[in-house]
Formats: structure tokens, C-alpha cells, sequence
């Protein structure tokens, strides 16, 4: 049917898209001026507990363990360490290092290949210690005091390769410690030593605020290695039933993320999980796919005043569901991180809790897209344009 | 003013490779027999890289990373003085990226025992343009398994130059350099935006003989393509972050980001081949996700020029 002669085209109007906020140059150089003399301030006083140790890394490089992991979520590295505990020695880590790997590789700095024979795990702490046969180890210290100093020797960004960062204890608690040396991801697992060689515990954590401009407000924790319960587990099978799913939601989380932060500088934008490994994530991206590309043949098309109207009704419905979808793939995968939290026993206290923290992300996400889906449902995509 | 700043600029510009290279008894020249050039082309590109000669179990090898001569038509060894080397054979490194070629008759350099922390190091390469050696001083400020990281400034057309400690021994060759990427955590630490250079290890090598030829067609060349491929998407899209939308409305987003996407699956079957490297898996691997994540930029392009 040709257009009738006094042409009013849809137009898509993507009033919902958020426009970037330009950064004031001038203050940006000051900033950026600010924090180059902020580090090297910090890395003059690092210089300086440098100066303090009486070892260096070299005389513990046989200690220091680079993990490096594959599995279906890809690659991944962190940390280790060898230490004697009751005159065994151990290879220690973090256990979300280990947690849903199918294959792991423990080197020491220095070159050698190890071979732990089991696993053991903290019942209330992110830490693993796997025996190992024979060798020596760092030895685990027994005293904590404030302010003293430290170095953090492990693989920071998981560049295949033991740095040293220094710093001092800034906190101290049962369980944990925090420290000021800057360790990043990848030197989870990386031993925390004092003047003395000892062990004082195991980098295992960062809390940090995104809105916080120079990282003054990043604080970096430890877990100690004195006081735990270990629990010997099967690895191949619990790394099979909890592992895996633990890696995989974490993987979903933030997949969700990154497809509801595309949604929402975008409304109309196509999301790129058709082939996610999440199976509720993949179907939702191909619906809601097909349900953009039906939006976009509408586009430009000519109408009246009712069509118009009738389109805006469906579209705001088409997108309303669609959002309710997304929070139902969010809700259905806290339900069963949940419901694995409470039901399990055999879980550690620690993965209960990661899979407690996980269920309540994904329950935020679920609300963040349900308020989406409710602006998106009072909106009006189209409007007349008259072609003069 | 002006004049006393650029002085100081100047001053710490020459110090501090001084300081570095006082750690040193001998030079670059000293060394310079031992160093190779190489010149590949492919597809008429013409690129050059660095080399060296090493004595490995008594043996002299010509030591090279796999990356310069993967996907090479034609492949070229000479000494900073012009003289031609012809290798026997060649042998690749199961999971670094260090290649050793047999040589007949030569000298070479000697392998380091050990990889201190805090060493001092030189990397030395040689200048295709300028025919002389090059040498960069730093420290050894990482040190791993299979890799060692330092702090002299080498770039690109340094992959394969030797480093060396002040013994004149081998500690490793200059592999990569990574941009660490930016997150939360890192800011205010020297993590952010940091530049890092690594070098592999020479020792615990498992090699793996080859037969160049057929390997080098098989997989050098897909290679070789999709590193051409995800270099040039990078280009593309950084040309797009910096272009006026209205430049980019003609480009048919849906398409590149299809074509992306063939090439990432062709690449990642490719990595199912048993005779592979781990290496060189894991190079295509990362190619495949360059591409991946390039197709959903993309996507992205192409939803705001609708």
C-alpha cells in the first residue's frame, strides 16, 4: 500500500539513552598531576620498609607459587605459597583461586613444577592448603603487632610473574588482617610476610568504591593461617558439584551486568549473550533480540495517528516483558544459589557465604531491571515527524 | 628557564641508562658476534625482528620468538656485521614463545643459572636501519616459572633481543609488553596504567621439532591472518572512538561484526589441532576473543547509528 501523500514518519527517539558527561580538562590534568606525586610518594615510602628486610624475595623464591588455572570460563591465575605447619609442608591459596578450574598448574618462582596429593580446605576461611610430599616451607608466625611491616610476594595481575609489594598492618582481627601493601587481583593467595620470614597471613581480598577518585579508600585484607579448622574434601568432586557452579554464576553475574548497563545506555540496543553458557541468558538475549529487530522494521515506517499509538502500546509491553524475563533469569539462579546455601552441608562456611553474596547480587540486579522495566513501560518510542 | 628544564630533562634522560649500565663491565659490541637479525616478509610486508646465538647442552642454536617468523613467505638470518646464517632446523618451545634453529659451526652466548630479583639486566638487539647493536639497561623486577619481568624500556622491534646479566650470561629473551588494564582496585597504585615487560626463561624448555615448512602453512598463516585481522579491527575502532558519529553511519556495522565473528570461530577451531603448540594456542585463542569482543563494539556502533 503506498504512503499517503502528507508523509509522517516513525522515527525511533532514544530519549532513554544517556548521554556522556565531558570531563573538565583542566581540573583532569590537576588530577592526574596529584596522583603521579601520590605515587611516587608511596613508592618512596615502599623504597624504604624495602630497606628494612633483612631477605630478600630471592631467599624465598623457592616459597612463592604462581597458580595458573583453565577451564570453560577461561584462563585464570593467582597466588600460592609453601609453608610448614605442624612440620608438614603445604602449598596454601585461596580457594576462589581454585574453586570451578579443571585444570591447575602450581609453579614456584624459581622453576619448579608442584604436585600436592589432596585438599584441604578452611571450614570459615577462603583458604586451601594442599600437603605436599617432601620440601620446606615458610614458617607461620604466631604474633601480630600494628604498624609493622610487611611485603606481599605473589603474581599481582596474574602476569605469570612474583612481584614485591611493601606496606604495614594497618588492622588487626580474629580472623583477619589488613595490610597497606597495594596487592591487586592475582595476588590472591600471596603470603604476607614480617621482618622475621613468617608468614602473617594470606592476601585474600580488596574492598574498594568505584567513586573513589585516587583509591585513598581501598582497603586491602588478609586471612590468617593461625586458628583455622581444615576439612579434607574430595577436590574432583566438590570442585564438580560447587566449583563450577560458582564459577559459572559468577561469570552470569556479571554477563547480567553488562547486558542491563548495554540495556540501559540503550533501549533499542541488540545484546550480545545468544551464545552465553548460561542457558537462561541465552534464550533471553535471542528473544529479546528478535523482539529489537521486529522494533526496528517499524522504524520510518508512515502511519496514522492510531497505528502510532497501537505501537507505542505493544512496544512498551514487548519491553516491559522482556525486562521481566531478564529479573526471572536473575531471581530463578539466586533461588538456587540460595537453596544450595542453606541445604548443603558439606559446603565450607566460605563458599556458603559466596553463594549467599552471589544470590543477593543477583536479587539486586533482578531489582534494578524490574524499575527499568517499569520506566520503560511508561515510555513513548515513536513520535511524528512531518517531512516538509 | 626554558633552558635549564630541557637540560634537566636531558641529564636524567642520559643517568639513568648510566647507572644502569655501570653495572656492567662490558658493552654491546662486546657482544655483538652473537647477535642476529631477521627479516621476514610476508605477503610483500617486510618486518624485522631480534635474535641470538646461545650454546644450549653444549650446542649453538640461534634463539628467536615464534611470532616473528610465524606466517613468514620468506625468512632471513644475518649478523649485525652482514653475515648470513643458514639454520638446520627448527625446534619451538611447547609454551613460550622462543623458537631454536640448529646451527653447523658458531659461538654463543652462555645460559644464567639463576634469575635474581633486583639484577641488574641489558637488553641487546640489533638496529635492522642502523646497522649497529642496540642496548637498553633495567633490573629484573619479576620473576616467575616461565617468565621474567624487567624494567628496561624495550619495545616491539626489540622481540627476540637477547637480556643478559653482567656476567655476559643469558637470562631470558625479550618477549611481550602489556598495558595493564584499568579497574577500581588498581587506582593509586603502580598497577594503574602501567606498562610490563616480560621476557621467557630459557630454561625447563620442552622443545618440539618441526618441519618449518608445513608448519608454517598450516598454522603460521592463520596466524598470521587473524593477528593482521585483530590488529587492524583495533585500528578501526579506535579511529571510531575518536571520528564524529556522523563519518561512521555509512559503515555496515552488522556485517563487520558477522565477519568478526566467522573469523573467531575459524580461528578457534584451529585450535583443536593435536600438533599445535601450547603457545600458539593460546595466541589464537586470545585472537578469538579479540575478535569477539571487537564484534560486540560493534554491535554496540550499530545500534547508536541506527
Amino acid at each position: 500500500m503506498p504512503p499517503p501523500s502528507c508523509t509522517c514518519h516513525l522515527l525511533l527517539l532514544l530519549a532513554l539513552a544517556l548521554p556522556c558527561l565531558p570531563v573538565h580538562a583542566k581540573k583532569n590534568n590537576k588530577g592526574s598531576k596529584d596522583k603521579k606525586a601520590a605515587l611516587e610518594k608511596r613508592l618512596a615510602e615502599e623504597k624504604e620498609i624495602k630497606a628494612q628486610f633483612g631477605y630478600s624475595f630471592n631467599d624465598i623464591a623457592n616459597s612463592i607459587v604462581i597458580v595458573s588455572c583453565s577451564g570453560e570460563a577461561g584462563r585464570s591465575s593467582g597466588s600460592g605459597f609453601i609453608a610448614m605447619m605442624h612440620g608438614k609442608p603445604y602449598l596454601l591459596t585461596n580457594q576462589h583461586v581454585i574453586l570451578g578450574a579443571e585444570k591447575i598448574s602450581f609453579k614456584t618462582a624459581a622453576g619448579i613444577t608442584l604436585k600436592p596429593h589432596g585438599v584441604q580446605l578452611s571450614t570459615t576461611r577462603d583458604i586451601a592448603r594442599l600437603p605436599l610430599a617432601e620440601g620446606n616451607g615458610l614458617t607461620i608466625s604466631k604474633n601480630m603487632t600494628m604498624d609493622s611491616i610487611i611485603g606481599v610476594f605473589g603474581n599481582s595481575e596474574g602476569g605469570g610473574v612474583a612481584t614485591e609489594l611493601y606496606g604495614k598492618v594497618t588492622g588487626i582481627e580474629a580472623d583477619l588482617v589488613e595490610v597497606s601493601a597495594d596487592f591487586v587481583s592475582g595476588n590472591s593467595g600471596s603470603p604476607v610476610l614480617n621482618l622475621n620470614q613468617e608468614v602473617i597471613g594470606i592476601a585474600s581480598y580488596v574492598k574498594y568504591n568505584t567513586d573513589d577518585e585516587d583509591g585513598s579508600k581501598t582497603r586491602r585484607f588478609c586471612y590468617r593461617l593461625t586458628g583455622n579448622q581444615w576439612k579434607s574434601v574430595k577436590w574432583k568432586a566438590y570442585n564438580d558439584k560447587y566449583g563450577k557452579l560458582y564459577r559459572e554464576k559468577a561469570v552470569l553475574i556479571d554477563s547480567i551486568f553488562e547486558v542491563a548497563n548495554e540495556w540501559y545506555d540503550d533501549p533499542f540496543t541488540r545484546m550480545t549473550a545468544d551464545n552465553h553458557t548460561d542457558i537462561g541468558l541465552r534464550k533471553w538475549s535471542g528473544a529479546h533480540n528478535s523482539m529489537i529487530k521486529r522494533i526496528d522494521r517499524t522504524a520510518g515506517t508512515a502511519v496514522s495517528q492510531h497505528k502510532l499509538d497501537n505501537t507505542n502500546k505493544q512496544i512498551r509491553k514487548d519491553m516491559s516483558d522482556s525486562a521481566t524475563a531478564l529479573s526471572k533469569v536473575c531471581r530463578d539462579s539466586a533461588r538456587n544459589m540460595r537453596f544450595l546455601s542453606e541445604k548443603q552441608r558439606e559446603l565450607t562456611d566460605f563458599l556458603r557465604d559466596e553463594f549467599e553474596r552471589l544470590a543477593n547480587r543477583l536479587e539486586y540486579a533482578a531489582d534494578q531491571i524490574d524499575e527499568y522495566g517499569l520506566k520503560l513501560s511508561t515510555h513513548n518510542y515513536f513520535y511524528f515527524k512531518t517531512e516538509s | 628557564m626554558k633552558t635549564t628544564l630541557v637540560a634537566i630533562l636531558i641529564l636524567t634522560h642520559i643517568l639513568f641508562p648510566a647507572y644502569a649500565q655501570d653495572q656492567f663491565n662490558y658493552s654491546a659490541a662486546d657482544v655483538a658476534d652473537h647477535l642476529v637479525v631477521i627479516t621476514c616478509e610476508s605477503d610483500g610486508v617486510i618486518k624485522s625482528g631480534c635474535g641470538f646465538v646461545a650454546m644450549m647442552n653444549e650446542k649453538p642454536y640461534l634463539l628467536i620468538s615464534q611470532h616473528i617468523i610465524l606466517g613468514a613467505d620468506k625468512i632471513s638470518f644475518t649478523s649485525p656485521t652482514g653475515r648470513i646464517i643458514k639454520p638446520r632446523s627448527v625446534e619451538l618451545s611447547n609454551s613460550r614463545d622462543i623458537a631454536r634453529l640448529a646451527l653447523a659451526e658458531e659461538d654463543g652466548l652462555a645460559l644464567a643459572d639463576h634469575h635474581p630479583m633486583g639484577a641488574p639486566i641489558a637488553v641487546f638487539g640489533s638496529n635492522q636501519s642502523q646497522k649497529e647493536e642496540t642496548a637498553l639497561y633495567g633490573t629484573i623486577t619479576g620473576v616467575g616459572a616461565d617468565i621474567v619481568e624487567i624494567s628496561a624500556e624495550f619495545n616491539e622491534g626489540n622481540g627476540g633481543a637477547a637480556v643478559l646479566n653482567a656476567n655476559q650470561e643469558v637470562i631470558g629473551i625479550a618477549s611481550h609488553v602489556t598495558e595493564s588494564y584499568n579497574h577500581a582496585m588498581k587506582k593509586g597504585t603502580q598497577f594503574e596504567n602501567k606498562t610490563r615487560r616480560f621476557c621467557y626463561r630459557l630454561d625447563r624448555i620442552q622443545w618440539k621439532r618441526v618441519n618449518w615448512k608445513q608448519y608454517n602453512k598450516k598454522y603460521g598463516a592463520i596466524y598470521f591472518e587473524g593477528k593482521a585481522a585483530s590488529d587492524q579491527i583495533i585500528r578501526t575502532l579506535n579511529r571510531w572512538a575518536d571520528a564524529p558519529a556522523g563519518q561512521l553511519r555509512s559503515k555496515n556495522t552488522e556485517q563487520m561484526a558477522g565477519s568478526c565473528r566467522s573469523q573467531a570461530r575459524r580461528i578457534r577451531m584451529m585450535t583443536e589441532q593435536r600438533d599445535l603448540t601450547e603457545y600458539l594456542i593460546e595466541e589464537l585463542e586470545m585472537q578469538a576473543l579479540t575478535l569477539e569482543a571487537a564484534a560486540k563494539i560493534i554491535d554496540r556502533y550499530g545500534a547508536t547509528f541506527r
